[in-house]
């Protein structure tokens, strides 16, 4: 265990005036993005990539770490407050906090919501940095051949999870590959798909891609819908029994209540080091993104319960078993992110595509010789979540003006920084038009639900799968597919197909065809 | 008219089969992993558009929504091609006040103070900042050379 790094990083990150100011300014960004509802954590980093060009690995990467951690805490407010979840993950809390709200207990919901997922994000974080010494000799040992597999296995994780469609998935994952083939061969040097243009030899960057694929389709989305949140049909049926009404609900927020709230945790500490724990290990599966993570920790909260028949109509444990979910899986999302290359989920694809642009490159180096920087992002997690949860407590009772930006406002901003962020990767004013047309592409992704998350990770994936492979079959030839770790991995993959087929198998069983 | 739905399949198969096409035509090194991945693209590809074919027509668009998808498209092309042209430190100010404006319905004052805090992002942040020098447009490129 790398203890004398681990204490060193925490000591430069609180001696460094310029981190914590940035750490500062991260934190309530994090949490209005994530409290204004139809924006999120995604948009979040979006917007912020411009800003960290200049920026050195560390300071670049800590700040849209400290960011990033905190979107969910920021996400329960507007689905307390108003029943609207401020992202996915924050629907699990809207079914308890919006019913606890409507008694008018909106203040110890979120008291119950904020000591929660503190605590489920320092939680996350200990986890984290606790298996670092039991993966380290795992990691180590990784070949190039099994860079290659599990650059497969991401992407078969990602398509097997990414909603409905495995075609689909696997569709847009391997159309992600084949743009990382865009620029010089790396074994002849020749261009492929390059059309003549010299400003695409040096390939598709991840920027454009991952700002294409996001920050386009959601604000031409925004622009259609007119408004930033759209409940779906899904969640509403959820909240069913705690959805808005017509009659006068009390939003006011004291902080008594507040603490009365944070008491709760603590009174319920052994659900959230359960929920936490879990939802931690759940976290490091590429694909289980905070929605499963979240509906997972709400489920075994109700399933633990001795009243099981309270959910639903304003029980605390609720909220404290979704909020810690959510907050905590953002660490364990991180580790196959930095280890592997492989993110997480697809707010961990987007930071992916930020740490590539910053120079930091996933894989055992990070243990080797980045260890520091994986240390300073323990760090960061715990220290924006502290932050946190200090500035929400403070805001207490005008918590509630939080997440009314009009949408009208956010579109011009987003789109300007967003095709900036574009031009500034590599000063090829070419990429703009080349967002113009994926834009597109995303939006007509999105509009017709197509997972867009698979083909982020394919674009990160094909350079290091290709890379692997050559490496893989320099080194031992076509029999690489015979080393141990080799034919786990292979076995991973047909497994994670196996259980697609299982599961779209029971599912069509279970729902008879109308057809 | 193609469906949205199909347009997206038939999008995908053309873009994997001229893919698959164009890595042919590579040294065999160099199309070893494109054709890896494109082939079974291509199929994935064929087996979505057959699915997508067969099954029921989605429920037609309103021509509201038309109207406002046709309006958000024309906004976001505008912003790619005043960037192009006339850069960020112009046209991005430019474009927050006219979006403002005309789509988001403001006072022309709120947009007026919109565009400069869009400005003093770009150039203070930015250009004095961060030392990043923004993209001036293709049209004063050329003009001052």
């Amino acid at each position: 265990m790398h203890l004398d790094v681990a204490f060193a990083t925490l000591f430069d990150l609180l001696t460094t005036p310029r981190l914590l100011f940035l750490m500062a300014i991260a934190v309530p960004m994090g949490v209005f993005f994530g409290s204004t509802p139809g924006l999120g954590g995604k948009l979040g980093l979006v917007l912020l990539i411009p800003f960290v060009y200049n920026m050195d690995q560390l300071t670049g990467a800590v700040f849209l770490c400290a960011m990033h951690a905190v979107v969910h805490t920021g996400g329960s407010i507007p689905s307390i407050l108003i029943g609207v979840p401020g992202d996915g993950p924050a629907a699990a809390t809207a079914l308890d906090g919006y019913a606890m709200t409507r008694k008018g207990e909106a203040g110890r919901a979120l008291g119950a919501s904020f000591g929660a997922s503190t605590v489920g994000g320092l939680l996350g974080a200990m986890f984290l940095g606790l298996s670092l010494p039991i993966l380290e000799p795992i990691i180590l040992n990784f070949s190039p051949a099994e860079f290659f597999l599990l650059a497969i296995l991401g992407i078969t994780f990602i398509a097997t999870l990414s909603g409905d469609s495995f075609v689909k998935g696997m569709i847009v994952g391997l159309f992600g590959l084949m743009c990382a083939f865009i620029g010089l061969d790396p074994s002849t040097g020749s261009p492929r798909f390059t059309f003549g243009q010299i400003w695409l030899w040096d390939g598709l960057s991840v920027i454009v891609a991952v700002l294409s694929m996001f920050a386009v389709p959601e604000m031409i989305s925004l622009g259609v819908k007119g408004r930033a949140y759209d409940i779906s049909a899904e969640t509403a049926a959820k909240l069913q029994g705690s959805s808005p009404s017509a009659e006068p609900v009390s939003r006011k927020v004291t902080y008594a209540q507040i603490f009365q709230g944070m008491a709760d945790v603590a009174h319920h500490k052994w659900l959230v080091l359960r929920c936490s724990l879990l939802v931690a290990a759940i976290g490091v599966i590429p694909g289980l993104g905070g929605d499963a993570a979240a509906w997972m920790a709400y489920g075994h909260t109700v399933q633990s319960s001795k009243h099981p028949e309270r959910f639903g109509k304003g029980e605390v444990a609720g909220v404290i078993g979704a909020e810690t979910g959510s907050c905590a899986k953002e660490a364990g999302s991180l580790l196959p992110t930095l280890f592997f290359g492989v993110p997480g989920s697809s707010g961990m694809a987007i930071m992916l595509g930020a740490f590539l642009m910053l120079g930091i490159q996933p894989g055992p180096t990070m243990l080797t010789e980045h260890v520091n920087i994986v240390w300073s992002l323990i760090w960061a997690l715990v220290i924006a979540n502290i932050l946190a949860v200090i500035m929400l407590i403070a805001a207490g009772p005008w918590i509630g003006r939080l997440g009314t930006m009009k949408a009208s406002f956010l579109i011009p901003y987003v789109l300007v920084f967003a095709l900036l962020g574009c031009y500034l990767y590599g000063g090829i004013w070419q990429n703009l038009i080349l967002v113009m047309v994926m834009g597109s592409l995303g939006y007509l992704f999105k509009r017709h639900d197509w997972p867009r998350a698979p083909f982020i990770i394919g674009v990160i994936l094909g350079k290091i799968a290709e890379d692997s492979l050559q490496k893989a079959i320099g080194l031992f030839g076509a029999s690489f597919f015979w080393r141990p770790i080799s034919l786990i991995l292979i076995a991973m993959i047909l497994a994670s197909v196996g259980f697609y087929l299982w599961r779209s198998r029971r599912s069509n069983k279970a729902v008879p065809s109308h057809a | 008219m193609l469906e949205g739905r199909i347009l997206v399949s038939v999008i995908m198969l053309v873009a994997f089969a001229a893919a698959v096409g164009l890595a042919f035509t590579y040294a065999p090194e160099a199309r070893f992993l494109p054709l890896v991945i494109g082939i079974p693209g291509l199929l994935f590809s064929v087996i979505q558009l057959i699915k997508e074919l067969r099954e029921r027509p989605e429920p037609v668009v309103t021509s509201e929504e038309q109207r406002r998808e046709g309006r958000m498209f024309a906004w976001f092309i505008a912003f790619v091609g005043g960037l192009v042209l006339f850069g960020f430190p112009y046209a991005g100010p430019a474009l927050v006040a006219a979006y403002l404006y005309f789509s988001g319905g403001e006072r022309w004052y709120v947009a007026l103070a919109a565009a400069v805090f869009a400005w003093a992002v770009l150039y203070g942040v930015f250009e004095l900042f961060l030392g990043l020098p923004l993209f001036e447009g293709l049209v004063f490129q050329w003009i001052f050379g």
